[in-house]
């Protein structure tokens, strides 16, 4: 996955990967586990990054974050008296800003994190849990300065760790004998770390020929933060 | 559901109040000053980031080194040297939350030891010019025409100067800042000797004078003793405006040479010794002494040699009269010889103070014509020497004339895009001609003059003419160049005039392209990591 000039049309490539193997995984669950313990879902986040680093590329503090995800209850460990699920979840995560009236940046993260969740259930209506994950994530960062025809916009993708923790409520919509509809609020910090990018420039093109570039570090990016989440479940 | 809003509601109260301010400083314009030339190396100042990155060429690898400085960095130069960059900060009024409030400053950075924490000197009032002494001893700030600071102060004082001195560091008395006396003009400009005794003073030690040019007045103050008077020079233009306008020295005889525009004769200024008022403490202990020296015309350039014997010349040329005056500097006695053109340009060979100059090149860039003329200066006050002028002919007009450095070469450039030159070998009266194959926007000599660096802006090339043989090469780059630069160390150093910072460096002129490197983005480094 490595590349310093990494392409818009590869990351597609790598995040269609990404949604194949969740897909995969999900589809796999019904035969490991009992019926009506899998889950799909879709979130919509908002993520508050407040660090020095992420002010460095963008005014806003508030991201925003889409992802899938897929759960699966374990039926045979029930820690605490409290049921048990273990899920996986894709995010896609946006950053846009503007720098020192001219330096703009647009930054894209894809993440792919594991984890597990217990939760209480209060009754058919209502349940709170419990989550931790982590997992990986690939950022591509863009900077861009449009007022000078000097310019050339510099690229890198930088890859890191991402860890969560996280509490939050499901509460149904729908209750069917076979099928199950929540919606799922949630609070979580996630820490993000290491994604360190360098200032290479965009390459003119494939085939050129070009002096080795000694690209100078641009740091490290903190994206950890406080989300809120709010999310689709279907369960069956 | 008490439940479910007990615990949802805080938590979405809670993620209301995540924002956290982003620091005002995000918001700053970005100014780039630079490149600025340095002995290895070159240095940028991003006045948004408060910093000074220098790019370090005495490795194996380019490497990139930051100094930070103070708020909104306006004028930056180097020492004569290059070893030191000095910039002026006009410092900032705490306005808004995250602002601090800063004093104008003057920044003294070692740039061949970037880790050493900078020299600040507060020089009182947001200047934006540097003048330097050509020993880099002494620094006078002054404003520029254009110089008021719009976006603070209610006054402006044209006649105040900051006087730095570069070799002590800062304290009460250093730098002074003074109003130089004024007769209703503000300054069109500041001029350092260099290190000049004044024959005869009860103080040996030379001294730096800085000479303050404004319309009709030229003012003269010791800049080493810069608490003393300064001395007022009337110029006087029969009713009309004189604007000096260039000044060259003659440091062993502690004299000065002033050009100005509407005068008829260069001016000569005699620094001599005469002892202080022990009334007066701040009473100089020199007087300077002026004559002027007849060019009879209105001189447009002037140049100056001390002869083998010792003996000081000052050439002035008269395109009025269609004249050269040689003017013996000790007596003031001149010959004028008559020209075939209107001469606006003295460029004198070998092109070096320290050896005494044999001919002059002499051109008429405003007339345009196709030609130079070349002026043998031995004997050339004795009157049984004929003079001899020679005239050189050439295919187009002469826009300008560059002295090679370290060699009896020329460069003539014929057009306004500079893409048809000539290389004038003065010994033999040759010249050479080249043709660019676009406008040479950028150019420099090799610190040797072995060679002529030069680039185009339309073109993503360097060009190389060697000047032994006028054998041409060139190397492509990555991106068109905005600014060649040939170092000292024998490296040439391309930049491409990217705001964040891209530039190909050469180890040395012969180098090919996998010798080479291109270095990105040095103007952003850190920008993630060091928070404002």
């Amino acid at each position: 996955l490595r590349s310093k000039n990494a392409s818009h049309p590869k990351e597609m490539v790598m995040t269609g990967r990404i949604a194949l193997l969740t897909a995969a995984l999900t589809l796999a669950a019904p035969a490991v586990a009992a019926a009506d313990a899998y889950e799909l879902g879709f979130v919509s986040a908002t993520r508050w990054v407040t660090s020095d680093s992420a002010d460095a590329l963008g005014e806003d503090d508030a991201h925003h974050q889409l992802g899938v995800g897929a759960g699966i209850r374990l039926d045979g460990i029930r820690p605490f008296g409290l049921a048990l699920y273990i899920d996986a979840e894709y995010s896609h995560q946006g950053m846009t800003g503007t720098t020192f009236q001219r330096i703009d940046s647009d930054m894209s993260m894809h993440s792919v994190r594991a984890g597990a969740r217990l939760e209480h259930r209060f009754n058919d209506w209502a349940a709170t849990y419990g989550r931790f994950s982590m997992g990986y994530v690939t950022a591509n960062l863009r900077l861009s300065d449009e007022l000078s025809n000097l310019a050339r916009p510099m690229s890198d993708r930088a890859h890191g760790a991402s860890s969560a923790i996280g509490g939050g409520l499901d509460l149904s919509l729908f209750r069917g004998k076979r099928f199950n509809v929540l919606v799922r609020t949630e609070l979580e910090y996630e820490r993000v770390s290491g994604l360190e990018f360098e200032a290479s420039p965009q390459r003119p093109g494939d085939d050129i020929l070009t002096i080795p570039v000694t690209a100078a570090s641009l740091g490290t990016v903190d994206m950890s933060g406080f989300g809120f989440r709010l999310g689709i479940v279907g369960r069956y | 559901v008490r439940l479910i809003l007990s615990l949802l509601v805080p938590a979405l109260f809670a993620a209301c109040f995540l924002e956290d301010e982003r620091h005002i400083g995000y918001e700053r314009d970005r100014i780039v000053i630079g490149p600025v030339e340095l002995k290895d190396g070159v240095a940028y100042v991003d006045g948004a980031r408060d910093r000074v990155i220098i790019v370090d060429v005495t490795g194996a690898r380019p490497r990139f080194h930051t100094v930070g400085i103070g708020r909104r960095a306006i004028f930056a130069t180097p020492t004569p040297d290059k070893q030191h960059l000095v910039v002026i900060t006009r410092g900032e009024e705490a306005v808004v939350e995250g602002q601090v409030d800063e004093e104008p400053l003057l920044w003294l950075i070692d740039t061949t030891a970037p880790d050493a924490d900078p020299l600040a000197f507060e020089i009182g009032s947001p200047f934006d010019r540097i003048a330097m002494a050509s020993d880099g001893s002494v620094a006078v700030t002054y404003y520029s025409e254009g110089g008021f600071d719009a976006e603070s102060g209610v006054f402006r004082n044209p006649n105040e100067l900051g006087i730095v001195d570069l070799g002590q560091p800062p304290s009460d008395d250093n730098p002074v800042v003074r109003t130089v006396r004024s007769f209703g003009s503000a300054p069109d400009g500041v001029v350092l000797s260099p290190p000049m005794a004044v024959p005869g003073a009860e103080d040996p030690t030379p001294r730096i004078f800085a000479f303050i040019l404004s319309i009709n007045t030229l003012t003269m103050l010791d800049a080493t003793n810069p608490e003393r008077n300064e001395v007022s020079i009337r110029l006087d233009g029969a009713g009309g405006q004189v604007r000096p306008r260039e000044l060259v020295f003659a440091p062993n005889t502690a004299t000065a040479y002033l050009r100005s525009d509407n005068a008829r004769d260069v001016l000569a200024i005699f620094i001599n010794a005469d002892p202080p008022s022990a009334e007066q403490p701040l009473d100089n202990d020199y007087r300077p002494s002026l004559a002027e020296l007849g060019a009879g015309g209105g001189p447009s350039d002037v140049a100056f040699y001390d002869d083998p014997l010792g003996k000081r010349f000052v050439l002035a040329a008269t395109p009025n009269t269609r004249e050269v005056a040689v003017i013996n500097g000790d007596t003031a006695e001149f010959v004028t010889i008559p020209t075939p053109d209107a001469i606006d340009r003295i460029v004198l060979f070998p092109n070096d103070p320290d050896v005494p100059a044999r001919q002059a090149l002499l051109a008429a860039l405003n007339q345009r014509v196709p030609r130079v003329h070349l002026l043998s200066l031995d004997g050339i006050d004795d009157e049984l020497v004929p003079v001899d002028l020679r005239t050189v002919d050439l295919a187009e007009p002469v826009l300008d004339v560059v002295p090679v450095p370290g060699r009896e070469l020329a460069m003539i450039i014929h057009d306004d895009d500079r893409t048809v030159l000539g290389l004038l070998d003065v010994a033999f009266d040759s010249v050479s001609p080249l043709q660019g194959v676009g406008k040479l926007d950028t150019y420099d000599f090799s610190a040797g003059g072995e060679h002529l660096v030069g680039a185009t802006t339309q073109a993503a090339r360097v060009g190389f003419l060697e000047l032994d043989t006028l054998h041409p090469s060139d190397m492509r780059l990555d991106d068109v160049p905005a600014k060649v630069f040939a170092l000292s160390g024998g490296g040439i150093y391309i930049d491409h005039g990217d705001p964040f910072g891209r530039a190909t460096y050469m180890p040395h002129a012969e180098a090919t392209r996998a010798e080479s490197f291109a270095l990105s983005g040095f103007l952003l480094a850190e920008l993630i990591d060091e928070a404002l």
